[in-house]
């Protein structure tokens, strides 16, 4: 008899695949999109809602220059839509969700803070590209990954390492 | 001119709040075209220091001081940091020597932040 194995590579269910064309495959990731909007709308998983609007708070505060007081960068509708797509791209109950911060270069953070030294950033300003950099005890990551269709498994990867314990 | 002493204490001022949260502390120091803004403030009091923020950085930026995160000059260092001294004003220095990747940035800012005392106005 079978039995069921995590998909290691499946970083999450939450991303219809993009192959296949045509009215039923539309129909089907109509479908599929709202299964998934209701499951994010359980009591559970109601952080989704608070974390989209952090993000539209973000956005509306730091989109014009010099908004940190000094001189930052305002925060683009690239790199506000490409957070939403990092945002609905994370594995759906694996991980706490992130709180959003505005960097001063135009980027938006993504970020998972238990202590000083267990943090983890993820940003996107809006390039297809996921700067990350995090602290984990003694230990210390940074690095870019390419943000295409899906999450990087380095992200996974940095993620499970902060919540390891 | 380097700085009078490795062990001298540094302040960046605070004007954005979400950069309290401890999740935000870390873009407090991230550079701006290079540099960020800090000022000398070993050997002053704590008036003094407020004062600074009030005085020479408020005016500047239109906005009034939230508060400031210190920071020992000899721990910026040790990142691999420069403190350059840039004044006027007085007092005021630049951190630089930040490496050019974005990820080596926030991952030294992070590290700042952990180190750093934060303190509200």
């Amino acid at each position: 008899m079978s039995e069921p194995i995590q998909c290691t590579d499946c970083t999450s269910i939450s991303n219809f695949p993009e192959i296949g064309f045509g009215t039923v495959v539309n129909g089907l990731k109509e479908f599929y999109n709202q299964v998934v909007n209701e499951f994010r709308n359980t009591e559970t998983l109601g952080r989704m809602d608070e974390i989209r609007q952090s993000l539209n708070d973000v956005f509306e505060e730091c989109s014009q220059e010099g908004w940190d007081g000094y001189d930052a960068l305002p925060i683009t509708e690239d790199a506000y839509y490409e957070a939403e797509r990092l945002i609905k791209s994370l594995p759906l109950t694996s991980f706490p969700m992130p709180e959003i911060t505005p960097g001063p270069n135009g980027e938006i953070d993504l970020v998972w803070y238990r202590s000083k030294r267990l943090v983890f950033i993820a940003s996107v300003s809006g390039k297809n590209e996921i700067v990350y950099a995090g602290l984990f005890g003694l230990n210390k990551a940074n690095g870019q990954e390419y943000f295409g269709v899906s999450l990087s498994s380095a992200i996974i990867a940095n993620l499970k390492r902060l919540y390891e314990d | 001119m380097a700085p009078k002493t490795p062990s001298e204490k540094l302040a960046r001022f605070v004007i954005f709040n979400r950069w309290f949260k401890p999740s935000g502390r870390f873009n407090a120091f991230m550079p701006k075209d290079g540099k960020t803004s800090v000022f000398r403030i070993s050997n002053i009091s704590d008036d003094e220091i407020w004062d600074i923020g009030d005085l020479k950085v408020a005016p500047k930026r239109g906005k009034p001081i939230l508060g400031r995160a210190d920071i020992s000059a000899l721990y910026v260092i040790a990142k691999g940091l420069e403190v350059h001294p840039n004044e006027p004003p007085e007092r005021h220095a630049d951190i630089a020597g930040w490496p050019d990747e974005k990820s080596k940035q926030k991952e030294i800012a992070l590290d700042l932040a952990a180190e750093a005392r934060f303190y509200k106005k």
